[in-house]
């Protein structure tokens, strides 16, 4: 994926923007992998094992900062700033493929898993 | 190899007369019927028997679906279009061509449908999907040599419900850089373009009954690069199935869950093909191996 700047991914976002899965889309799991038909534009997408992983979590109600600190927690203090980069990466680049469209919470409103605020 | 035969002129069939002939055949649910001068439609039965034989209808017919095929010495015509022949081996390669369209388009609205081969060894059924070209129909008319019994060059057509494949056994259809693979099969028909080939003429062991496969292997003819298997992940998989998926584009979601359901359930690999016989050697370890799982 793509190295896109952090300020793209969060662009009119709050820091508990939700990622919603795109009308039109499908979606099936595979093994570790995810498949995803994006029936509007005709386009198939496989997701890797990482990809899959931070698919769940982020269609299952994290917000795009909990899903940071999920993978930046499981990475380690080292490699924490890395990981909270690519689940930007990964979430921008499935913002530009149409996958998803991202979806600003309310100031204050609820974080639907966990709280980082 | 033979002298081309051509068309004779012949009384049309609706004069009842003697040249005329007709037959009817089935696949895949759909039934059509083939009239004209007795040589095409004869060398039509003789090259699509199986199809001929009326053993593969796996689901009820309707009379909506009889498909009339009209033979004359220089056209085709169903359902009022008429495709222009210059041959018995034409005809029949035209008729063939417009029968696999059909049968795919009539079976694809309930079922997934594939751009693949497919035969069984040992009652386990290896499906080879590839775009035009890859070498599936080569590689399925080696392993029918081999004893394998076969399925299809064409379509496989996948029961949503069950994930089972339905035979399309109709005639092995290769291309001019195959035929010297093959020698020793007879061809009555100079070919006009593709060389029909009856799975009869191949082998003996027969049509493969419905069944699931036992794995998925997409052929890729390569010549210079060593025969080799590489297994490909579950995700991989349902994506090189995509891609030889009739329609997909048209209805993905309804297919992808289909692909998916088969992707969790058998393995697939990539096969890079330079050698045939090699080829089927790796084939045969792949049903084997599906076999002992």
């Amino acid at each position: 994926m793509n190295e896109v700047p952090s300020s793209q991914v969060n662009e009119g976002l709050s820091s508990q923007g939700r990622v919603v899965a795109a009308s039109g889309t499908v979606w099936e799991t595979v093994g570790e992998e995810l498949v995803v038909w994006h029936g509007e534009d005709r386009t198939l997408h496989r997701l890797d094992p990482v990809g899959r992983w931070l698919w769940d979590l982020l269609e299952g109600g994290l917000t795009i900062t909990q899903a940071e600190q999920l993978a930046a927690g499981t990475a380690g203090p080292e490699d924490g700033a890395r990981a909270r980069r690519e689940v930007r990466d990964f979430v921008d680049s499935l913002r530009q493929r149409g996958l998803v469209r991202l979806v600003p919470l309310p100031d204050g409103g609820p974080a639907l898993v966990g709280d980082d605020a | 190899m033979g002298a081309p035969v051509r068309t004779p002129r012949a009384p049309a069939v609706e004069d009842g007369a003697a040249q005329a002939r007709s037959r009817v055949g089935a696949a895949v649910g759909m039934r059509f019927q083939v009239v004209g001068p007795k040589v095409v439609v004869d060398a039509a039965h003789d090259l699509m028997a199986d199809l001929f034989a009326d053993d593969y209808v796996s689901a009820p017919a309707t009379s909506a679906d009889l498909l009339r095929y009209h033979v004359t010495d220089s056209a085709v015509i169903v359902n009022g279009r008429r495709f222009e022949v210059c041959s018995a081996a034409e005809a029949v390669e035209t008729m063939q061509w417009h029968l696999n369209q059909t049968v795919v388009a009539h079976a694809t609205r309930t079922m997934t449908g594939l751009h693949a081969a497919a035969a069984a060894q040992g009652g386990r059924l290896v499906v080879l999907p590839a775009q035009s070209g890859s070498g599936k129909s080569t590689t399925v008319a080696g392993l029918v040599r081999a004893g394998w019994q076969y399925v299809t060059d064409e379509a496989c057509l996948i029961d949503s419900e069950t994930l089972r494949v339905l035979p399309y056994p109709k005639p092995i259809g290769l291309e001019r850089g195959s035929w010297r693979l093959f020698p020793g099969v007879p061809r009555p028909v100079e070919p006009h373009g593709t060389w029909l080939v009856p799975a009869a003429s191949l082998g003996n062991a027969g049509v493969c009954e419905a069944q699931v496969p036992a794995a998925v292997v997409t052929p890729r003819y390569e010549p210079g690069e060593t025969t080799r298997l590489h297994r490909l992940s579950p995700g991989e998989l349902v994506m090189e199935l995509a891609q030889s998926t009739f329609s997909f584009n048209e209805d993905g979601g309804r297919h992808l869950r289909v692909l998916a359901r088969l992707a969790r359930r058998v393995p697939g690999f990539r096969l890079t093909i330079s050698d045939l016989d090699e080829a089927v050697e790796l084939l045969g370890c792949v049903a084997a191996m599906e076999g002992a799982r």
